[in-house]
């Protein structure tokens, strides 16, 4: 059926995280691609139930080093609802700033990503360069960079003075100018515009049968969000529009990401107008055995955590990240493809494999057939295949 | 140093890790952290790399990718591990069914940077320290 076979990875500069993908190609053109996932695994569900509630705070956190507060808070929501806890105003609303702030600085690292791979470099660094802005005012909200930690059960670590508020006001607006800039930019770049139009479409009928989400499934013209769909945390409490796309390409998927950037920023200003309150929860809780979920909206789509709650530490964790559901796509975006598209498809859905990864089921009997399979490829690498 | 002599080029491993160092190193070569300092570029290959950055606990999948990409770079060679929890002892995910870690348990390693994730500035530190020691080994010859 194919008369060559590319693999890529495990190590491999286009995409720094660790997977294997095979790429069979005939004619140039792609007709299947395969994954082999595994790299990244650390066993974080199993860790976790051998850790009191407070601590897999911090270790479901460190799942993914982009989207960690989206596992912090998806992980808080599900002992929330465990609890019966639930976080006043002003500490939704600090949530509500974090997660939007996130969210910028995910989508301008994936639009830098893109940027430097269509070799567009001066976009990538411009991007870079914005995207210090918002780790700026992160830093300055919760003393981190990366991995705030910014959940406790039924509200958050730190509150925020006048000071940082007026800040973040005044910054994240220059972000929104610097993302409409950027946005025009890209737009009026023919080789920046071609090169993404109709490359790995996907069209609604299919997202929908195989179960994409956020702004993939977005781009390909579903309207879902679970800021919308499941009212979580502040968000029912302020005005925002989900951003759509019909066009199911990577360029939809492009112009979804920077238009949410602007959209965020809007979420940030209304966030910031909050009543005086203590915002802070408990630290430590002691669960009744309960099962119970949590849907996060994160940068990437639908984050979702199933908690078995024991007394002191989880009886299982189960997590369920937005790159798991965007890879089934991924066969159907690239296969017919002309094989540089193939790259372009598998940015566009903005993996995440340190997210995915962790996911992997591993028993005795499954771990074995891995492993066999893991030195069937080194084998192959070793008569020079690879 | 003499500004025309060749850059050394470092090249970046992820062991496994949550991504977020890699994220940081990134931040420190191509923002305001200004690598025009430092005597280095990335390069996509272990191959041609003098410098290599390893991330994360390493685990039973990467294991053998992991070394054999180390054995590949040129002599003489510097390993950095950064990631303060898990590059360095494991860390947040010491117990694991899947790590097989520390690297330092099976390589050698010539720096540690500590904190998680790393902070950039630390990163044009740690890589500003591994270019002094190569400048001295080469010009030692």
């Amino acid at each position: 059926m194919h008369d060559t076979k590319i693999p890529l990875g495990a190590f491999h500069p286009l995409t720094k995280e660790p997977e294997q993908l095979k790429i069979y190609v005939k004619d140039k053109k792609v007709m299947d691609t395969e994954f082999f996932l595994g790299y990244n695994h650390r066993g974080i569900e199993k860790i976790a139930e051998n850790r009191t509630y407070d601590k897999v705070l911090y270790l479901v956190e460190r799942i993914c080093g982009i989207c960690s507060n989206a596992h912090n808070s998806a992980f808080s929501h599900a002992v929330e609802e465990s609890a019966g806890l639930e976080a006043n105003e002003r500490a939704k609303k600090i949530r509500g700033i974090v997660a939007e702030l996130e969210r910028i600085q995910s989508h301008l690292l994936w639009l830098g990503t893109q940027s430097h791979y269509l070799e567009h470099d001066d976009l990538f660094k411009q991007a870079m360069t914005d995207r210090e802005t918002s780790l700026d005012l992160l830093e300055k909200i919760s003393g981190k960079r990366i991995h705030y930690g910014l959940a406790e059960f039924g509200g958050v670590k730190t509150d925020m003075n006048k000071e940082t508020m007026k800040e973040i006001e005044k910054k994240t607006d220059v972000i929104e100018e610097n993302a409409k800039d950027i946005y025009e930019e890209v737009m009026s770049r023919e080789s920046y515009v071609d090169r993404l139009k109709g490359v790995a479409k996907l069209n609604k009928k299919k997202a929908r049968e195989l179960g994409v989400v956020g702004p993939v499934a977005r781009a390909s013209g579903i309207k879902m969000d679970n800021r919308k769909d499941n009212e979580y945390d502040a968000y029912p409490l302020v005005d925002f529009e989900v951003i759509t796309d019909k066009k199911g390409d990577a360029l939809a998927r492009t112009e979804v990401r920077i238009k949410e950037i602007m959209e965020s920023n809007r979420l940030i200003n209304q966030f910031l107008e909050m009543p005086d309150q203590n915002p802070r929860g408990e630290t430590e809780v002691t669960l009744e055995e309960k099962r119970t979920t949590a849907q996060i909206e994160a940068p990437r789509g639908e984050n979702f955590h199933y908690l078995h709650a024991g007394e002191r530490t989880p009886k299982r964790l189960s997590i369920r990240p937005p790159t798991y559901a965007n890879f089934m796509a991924l066969p159907e975006m690239t296969i017919g493809e002309r094989i540089k598209n193939a790259p372009l498809a598998v940015i566009s859905i903005d993996p995440c494999f340190s997210c995915a990864d962790r996911a992997l089921i591993v028993n005795t009997e499954t771990q074995e057939e891995k492993l066999k399979d893991f030195h069937d490829i080194i084998e192959k690498n070793e008569k020079g295949e690879r | 140093m003499n500004e025309k002599e060749e850059k050394y080029k470092v090249n970046y491993i992820d062991a496994g890790g949550c991504n977020g160092c890699y994220i940081e190193i990134i931040a420190a070569l191509y923002t305001k952290y200004n690598p025009e300092k430092i005597n280095i570029e990335m390069v996509g290959s272990p191959g041609q790399a003098d410098i290599l950055i390893v991330t994360g606990p390493v685990n039973t999948r990467n294991k053998e990718d992991v070394l054999k990409d180390i054995k590949k770079a040129q002599e003489p060679k510097k390993i950095m591990v950064v990631g303060g929890g898990c590059g360095i002892s494991e860390g947040i995910f010491k117990g694991s069914y899947n790590t097989r870690g520390p690297l330092d348990e099976l390589e050698e390693v010539d720096l540690y940077l500590p904190e998680c994730p790393v902070k950039p500035q630390a990163v044009i530190e740690g890589l500003k320290i591994l270019v002094e020691e190569l400048n001295k080994e080469r010009n030692g010859k």
